[in-house]
């Protein structure tokens, strides 16, 4: 059950999911920026 | 038969059968033994929920199978279906007498001389450990830490393996509950389970039983294999994440070997000392690094394959947990020539010195980020920028290496290639647009011999490398400068749409890795993409169509909503048959859950590209939208990957209702504009509605910050739009508990929709959120 911690045992793997979340993060966060705009809350952040 | 009946409520006396069948003494010993394994069978197979009513029973024949009087095969198949039932005995472990006896049966077992039935034992042990730690209390000294140690002791390496299993499984267990402990101070609350800190008190004696056992070790050990030193490796490094700065103490004096005449003794004291890099604290950790770093880049020149391997690990632990150490001038000046050197070993050592130089690059532009940077958040220059060409060039180098398809090499040296674009400052973007030159003839070299390539297993191996470089190109594409990107633009989406077209049909993260590279490309270009789409069309349908391969069709709703977003309008002439394969893939029972989730939001994001014209799709999406929030219901709280998923799906929906209400919104001058928002709204107001009230009801479960956020934003656009008329669809209560949660949360994007959404009710009822 422990041997993916063995040295670098899983490293590629976790490179590869790491970049594939970062990939939705990209998506979620250009989408919250956009819902944002319309609802002016970076102006109203600024205030 | 069992498995297929039991759940439906059929069969219902087979487990009581199978019990009498054991514990009826004119039963024969084949009789008992094969009724022992036949509950084994089914508590493996079976949802354990189903036979939790059925525990006395499998129990009672279990427990009888494993006394010392019974056959060894008995005992055996009595220990094995123990290991399967453990899951579902929860209320006979929560009752002390029951408790005892099981316990005792397992320890006794675990001293048999047969080692198969030891070894199940000590399975049993180790399992038992990490469902029933709270219970273990009265057991730990006087029976599991002689039983566990002995184990550990014990020169067959099954047995062994066993015993060290038994301490990581602790250590696991103590990890974790020190989080719940933190994050149970951090929100003012007492932890629901406590570390008894068994881990804290064994270290001392473990610890030596450990180190030797990493230093058992031989030439011709398997690399593929798991031997008790490798775990032990492990079980020293989960002790220090466990004790901290306890472990320091136990293994300083193993250190000596270092300069051991013995290449397992080097080996061992090097992998310790990794190993006990994360835990301790830094100002404990930093004396120690700066000694041990010069032997260290020493014994990257050992003659032994092993030790060269390990030292190479154990620099990439330094350099990921000490950055601060390793990127000082004046020790760079010995290490990178070091690791070069080192690139061109082994591939097993190689593939350890790739994920050194990710740490050590990581680490050195995180500490020129902290010194500052301009609006683009990218530091001028970082300690590597001298030598950061030559690192490039390297790695490119390792990637053509002919053994590079041995231990990963090939994979981690792309990785590192694309982790160097990523930590790179201004003052190397020269190199990025280089690589990004380099990359693309190498696509089309690796196409052309594809093309000519004969065997599938040559062709198989070509379009791996054409994911990686897929990949690469994202990377750099995701850091060229505004302006660079046009220049890349038509070889690079030539080659894709090549890869696309040669990889159709076929099972292969080629496809997903082009799909996402075209993502960026399509950032990077916005509207400039659209002589692209026509193109791209048919590999997209093809990529939303793919049922039986998950990550494909997320990449390619990563690419419509990508698409949405930098064309607006331009995308519709492709719309039709990216909403027709969306509804048909939500509908097909054959689609992964997760891609229909991701489906449903991109709904939003196509209703916000296109405004009005999204009323052609509006019936069916809302059709959907709510026949998926009805399904969506949490049955059993306690099942996270169901409460997940619901919550998961939950968000997509409100994603999706967002982006509809904000694309049909009517944002003109006109006297009219609101009141023609309110119309366009109107067919779904009040499915938006049950969906709110949903979400805010914290029974059985509470909605996670993710699907909070996303609800707070909802409510506070419907209140913009309809103002008091639409506070009396909302239950009240539920959603000012929601808000009031959102704005005690610590998370600014949670805190700041949630004080939004609080605002637009205040202005228009502040009656409503004072009376709940």
């Amino acid at each position: 059950r422990f041997s993916h911690q063995y040295k670098n045992a899983a490293k590629a793997s976790e490179q590869q999911a790491r970049r594939r979340n970062e990939a939705l993060d990209r998506i979620r966060s250009a989408r919250e920026d956009k819902f944002d705009r319309y609802r002016q809350i970076a102006e109203m952040e600024d205030e | 038969i069992a498995c297929a009946e039991i759940p439906h409520g059929l069969w219902t006396d087979i487990i009581n059968g199978l019990m009498q069948s054991v514990t009826n003494t004119a039963s024969t010993e084949q009789s008992k033994e094969a009724s022992l394994e036949t509950l084994g069978y089914i508590c493996q197979d079976i949802d354990p929920n189903v036979l939790e009513k059925q525990s006395n029973d499998i129990l009672t024949a279990i427990v009888f199978g494993m006394k010392r009087e019974q056959a060894i095969a008995v005992r055996l198949a009595a220990t094995n279906a123990l290991l399967n039932s453990l899951e579902f005995t929860r209320s006979n472990f929560s009752n002390e007498a029951e408790r005892n006896i099981i316990m005792q049966v397992v320890c006794e077992a675990s001293q048999c001389g047969d080692a198969l039935v030891k070894v199940a034992a000590l399975q049993c042990l180790v399992r038992i450990m990490s469902l029933y730690y709270q219970f273990m209390e009265s057991y730990m000294s006087a029976a599991l830490f002689p039983i566990s140690v002995d184990a550990m002791r014990n020169k067959a390496s099954d047995v062994a393996l066993q015993g060290i299993e038994f301490w990581s499984n602790v250590c696991e267990e103590e990890i974790n509950l020190g989080l719940e402990a933190e994050e149970a101070q951090e929100n003012g609350r007492v932890p629901e389970h406590t570390s008894r800190h068994y881990a804290k008190g064994a270290v001392s004696h473990l610890s030596p039983i450990l180190l030797e056992t990493m230093a058992d070790q031989e030439d011709a050990d398997d690399d593929d294999d798991w031997t008790p030193s490798k775990a032990a490796g492990v079980c020293i490094m989960l002790l220090a994440q466990t004790v901290g700065n306890d472990i320091i103490d136990s293994v300083l004096p193993f250190l000596v070997h270092f300069s051991s005449p013995k290449w397992q003794y080097r080996e061992a004291a090097i992998m310790a000392f990794g190993s006990i890099l994360d835990g301790p604290d830094p100002t404990k950790l930093v004396p120690l690094v700066e000694q041990a770093l010069p032997p260290l880049i020493n014994s990257m020149t050992d003659p032994n394959v092993h030790v060269r391997d390990t030292a190479a690990w154990t620099i990439g632990r330094m350099c990921e947990i000490c950055g601060e150490v390793v990127t000082r001038p004046q020790v760079l000046t010995t290490l990178l020539p070091a690791m070069s050197a080192s690139l061109n070993q082994e591939p097993r050592v190689a593939t350890n010195v790739c994920w050194a130089i990710v740490s050590l690059t990581k680490a050195a532009y995180e500490q020129a980020v902290a010194l500052g940077t301009d609006n683009s958040g990218q530091p001028d220059t970082f300690v590597l920028s001298a030598c950061f060409e030559p690192m490039i060039n390297e790695l490119i180098k390792t990637t053509d290496r002919a053994d590079s398809n041995q231990s990963n090499l090939r994979l981690a040296a792309f990785e590192t290639l694309m982790e160097l674009i990523k930590n790179s400052p201004k003052d190397c973007y020269h190199v990025v647009q280089q690589t990004t030159l380099l990359m693309l003839k190498k696509l089309e070299q690796l196409l052309d011999m594809e093309a000519h390539a004969t065997s599938a297993s040559d062709k198989s191996q070509l379009m791996d490398l054409q994911a990686l470089l897929c990949a690469t190109l994202q990377s750099v594409v995701r850091k060229m400068q505004h302006g660079d990107a046009p220049k890349v633009a038509d070889p690079m989406m030539n080659g894709l749409l090549q890869i696309m077209d040669r990889s159709a049909g076929r099972a292969n993260n080629v496809i997903e890795e082009a799909l996402v590279a075209v993502s960026t490309l399509v950032e990077a270009l916005k509207s400039d993409f659209l002589r692209y789409v026509d193109a791209l069309r048919p590999h997209l349908l093809r990529g939303l169509a793919t049922a039986d391969d998950t990550a494909v069709a997320i990449a390619a709703v990563g690419v419509v909503t990508d698409l949405c977003r930098a064309l607006e309008g331009g995308v519709t002439p492709i719309l039709d048959d990216i909403m027709g394969a969306f509804i048909n893939a939500v509908q097909n029972p054959r689609v992964n859950p997760e891609v229909k989730v991701s489906m449903l939001g991109a709904f939003g994001d196509v209703a916000l590209a296109i405004g009005q014209q999204f009323v052609r799709y509006q019936g069916h999406v809302v059709d959907l939208l709510n026949n998926a929030a009805n399904a969506a219901i949490v049955q059993d709280a306690d099942n996270v990957d169901q409460v997940d998923y619901v919550d998961k799906l939950r968000e997509q929906c409100i994603n999706a209702y967002t982006g509809m209400l904000q694309g049909l919104r009517d944002d003109s001058d006109s006297p009219t504009a609101a009141q023609n928002t309110r119309q366009s709204v109107m067919p779904f107001v009040r499915q938006m509605c049950d969906l709110i009230n949903k979400c805010c009801d914290s029974t059985p479960v509470l909605a996670s910050d993710s699907l909070l956020t996303v609800c707070a934003g909802l409510i506070g656009d419907l209140v913009n739009i309809f103002g008091t008329e639409i506070i009396q669809a909302f239950d009240m209560a539920k959603v000012s508990s929601l808000l009031a949660r959102g704005r005690r949360s610590r998370a600014s994007r949670i805190k700041t929709l949630a004080n939004w959404a609080t605002k637009e009710v205040r202005k228009v009822a502040p009656q409503a959120l004072a009376m709940s």
